[in-house]
């Protein structure tokens, strides 16, 4: 291999990653981490740009489902419950170098960041009078905080190297609370609360990135 | 040829009653209750050989118990029209489920192990961290409660209740009108699970024969649990709860997730971590998981956590400390962030087997069994 060192020192030139987030993937197949699911990294791709010393990076992250359950025979008297879930958080910041050795770099920085979770529920059943009734229960979350970061790169190769990343994050959140029914409407209700949480998210995210 | 004619038609005729039989049965509207032409009788709760009466200091009325059953089973006091009390509460499984954590009404989970409703009029408080001391006022929080059951409004729950028509004559029985309130509910609900009780267990019969029904093992395991080791310093009394009047940290963790009751703990001035209700051990057979947050799926598993695995936390209760006689000694209990020895009770398999045959003889299964407890909505 020509070059010496397969990590950067601080005083090279520019260059651009892609981090593909692969957590999720693994712990298909391996069920790693999997009870920490809430503290693994949302953000599926991130994009980073150096300039010499400093760089800038963005993430994105999308995660969404649904589900259906309804009475085995199909019977409108019973309830049928479905859900629907969907994250989006994007993060963008800036990141300082630091080279460790010949395959390790250590990054860190901060990142301010943008989240919107909405999940829904809602059951059909028909009421004692035949009459169709929908519930549904509304969450709408929306969150912009401020999050430094260490970030440990290990490198395979000139183009690929493996990562994983350690977050303090200082969130606000503003949270919408809705419950509707259509049969008494007169009960529903709005809750709105607003908090500031803190957190840190450990180096269980595995990052798989490709230098250009 | 006639006899084929005869014979054909008696098929017929039988296949005809059969259908006609089950469509009757099938054609019940689960929507509704069915409930028997006698009121069944929850009241007259006998004591065991020991003297003691489970139903406690509730006066338990048919009526009232009656109407208990009725909104226990009912689907409707949730916001979603999904869950019951007795979805959680399974008759089956000693009221209890077989899940670390139920589902709510949303399908998201509880954040406590659902505990058996067993001799509940004799518990001085309820819930894992002991928040409630009104049975009345308990039998309501879960159906309010934003996971379990999400009908937050009380005005809301009583809205439901008064638009379906067969709680009228319920009400009406059981208090004499039928308006509905929420005192209400709580009363009903109250006299149905404080009905519930477990006073006829292997371990009861055994009382007024000194024993003489127990196994060796039962016997061995007995002694160990009453005499030989600490179990019945907090599983002590008739109710193997120590009639509940306090909760206890039994080092399950160094650091609980779950702080379970606030406070503060008065001996290390620090804030209370991990202190939980001492449950009571009837029917503890039939209703595993184990603990608050459900972590140990068998008896064996229990025991050989107090056996090997109790943690050095700095609250960790007295009784769990190696060198606790029941005297305070600051030379073995350190007052304020001393080194705290947990319990290693070095118990040998037959020990461990013998703790679990005797907790098995505290098993009672009436109540799962019998047919006032069941769901009404239920149609046979």
């Amino acid at each position: 291999m020509k070059i010496q060192s397969l990590a950067q020192s601080a005083t090279d030139s520019s260059f651009s990653e892609i981090g593909l987030n692969a957590t999720a993937f693994v712990n298909q197949y391996l069920d790693f981490g999997s009870g920490n699911g809430e503290f693994v990294s949302p953000y599926i791709i991130t994009y980073e740009r150096r300039f010499g010393k400093v760089g800038v990076r963005i993430g994105l992250g999308m995660d969404g489902d649904r589900s259906e359950a309804k009475p085995e025979n199909g019977d409108p008297n019973q309830p049928s419950l479905f859900t629907s879930n969907f994250e989006s958080n994007v993060r963008t910041g800036v990141v300082f170098y630091k080279n460790i050795s010949r395959r390790w770099d250590l990054k860190y920085g901060a990142d301010v960041i943008f989240g919107m979770n909405k999940n829904k529920s809602w059951t059909e059943v028909n009421n004692l009078f035949g009459e169709p009734v929908k519930n549904t229960t509304t969450f709408r979350s929306a969150q912009i905080g401020l999050t430094p970061f260490v970030f440990i790169q290990f490198h395979l190769s000139e183009k690929f190297s493996l990562g994983t990343e350690m977050l303090f994050n200082v969130i606000g959140s503003e949270d919408v609370t809705k419950q509707e029914s259509t049969e008494f409407p007169e009960f529903n209700s709005r809750q709105e609360t607003t908090r500031l949480s803190y957190n840190t998210t450990p180096p269980i995210a595995l990052f798989f990135i490709f230098r250009y | 040829m006639k006899t084929f004619r005869i014979l054909t038609t008696c098929a017929l005729a039988s296949a005809l009653l059969v259908y006609s039989c089950k469509k009757d049965q099938s054609g019940a509207d689960p929507r509704y209750p069915v409930l028997p032409d006698e009121t069944y009788k929850y009241d007259g709760i006998q004591p065991n050989a020991n003297g003691f009466n489970p139903s406690g200091a509730t006066e338990i009325n048919n009526d009232k118990a009656t109407l208990g059953r009725v909104l226990f089973y009912e689907n409707q006091l949730s916001i979603n029209n999904r869950v019951s009390c007795g979805s959680c509460h399974n008759q089956l499984q000693g009221f209890a489920d077989n899940k670390s954590f139920s589902d709510g009404f949303e399908n998201k989970k509880t954040l406590r192990n659902t505990p058996s409703i067993v001799n509940p009029g004799v518990q001085s408080f309820y819930f894992w961290d002991m928040r409630e001391s009104s049975l009345s006022a308990m039998v309501t929080q879960p159906i309010a409660n934003h996971i379990e059951m999400g009908l937050e409004q009380p005005e809301y729950m009583i809205a439901k209740l008064k638009k379906l028509s067969y709680y009228e004559p319920l009400f009406t029985n059981a208090f004499g009108d039928s308006e509905v309130t929420g005192e209400r509910i709580g009363a009903a609900l109250s006299n149905f699970v404080a009905s519930m009780v477990s006073i006829d267990s292997k371990y009861d019969q055994a009382i007024a024969n000194n024993f003489a029904n127990f196994t060796s093992e039962e016997l061995r395991g007995k002694k160990l649990f009453m005499e030989d080791l600490p179990c019945a310093g907090c599983h002590g009394g008739e109710n193997f709860s120590g009639w509940s009047t306090f909760t206890q940290n039994i080092g399950l963790e160094l650091d609980y997730a779950d702080d379970g009751q606030p406070g503060v703990d008065w001996m290390s001035g620090h804030e209370q971590d991990g202190w939980f209700k001492i449950p009571s051990l009837r029917n503890v057979e039939v209703t595993p998981p184990y603990m608050h947050d459900g972590r140990f799926k068998t008896l064996e598993e229990v025991v050989e956590f107090y056996n090997s695995g109790i943690q050095a936390h700095d609250q960790l209760s007295f009784n769990l400390r190696e060198g606790w006689n029941g005297v305070f000694d600051s030379q073995v209990i350190p007052f304020i962030d001393g080194e705290v020895r947990p319990l290693r009770l070095n118990l040998s398999n037959s020990d461990k087997q013998a703790l679990v045959a005797f907790l098995k003889t505290l098993t009672d299964t009436k109540s799962m069994n019998d047919v006032k407890f069941s769901d009404p909505f239920q149609h046979p």
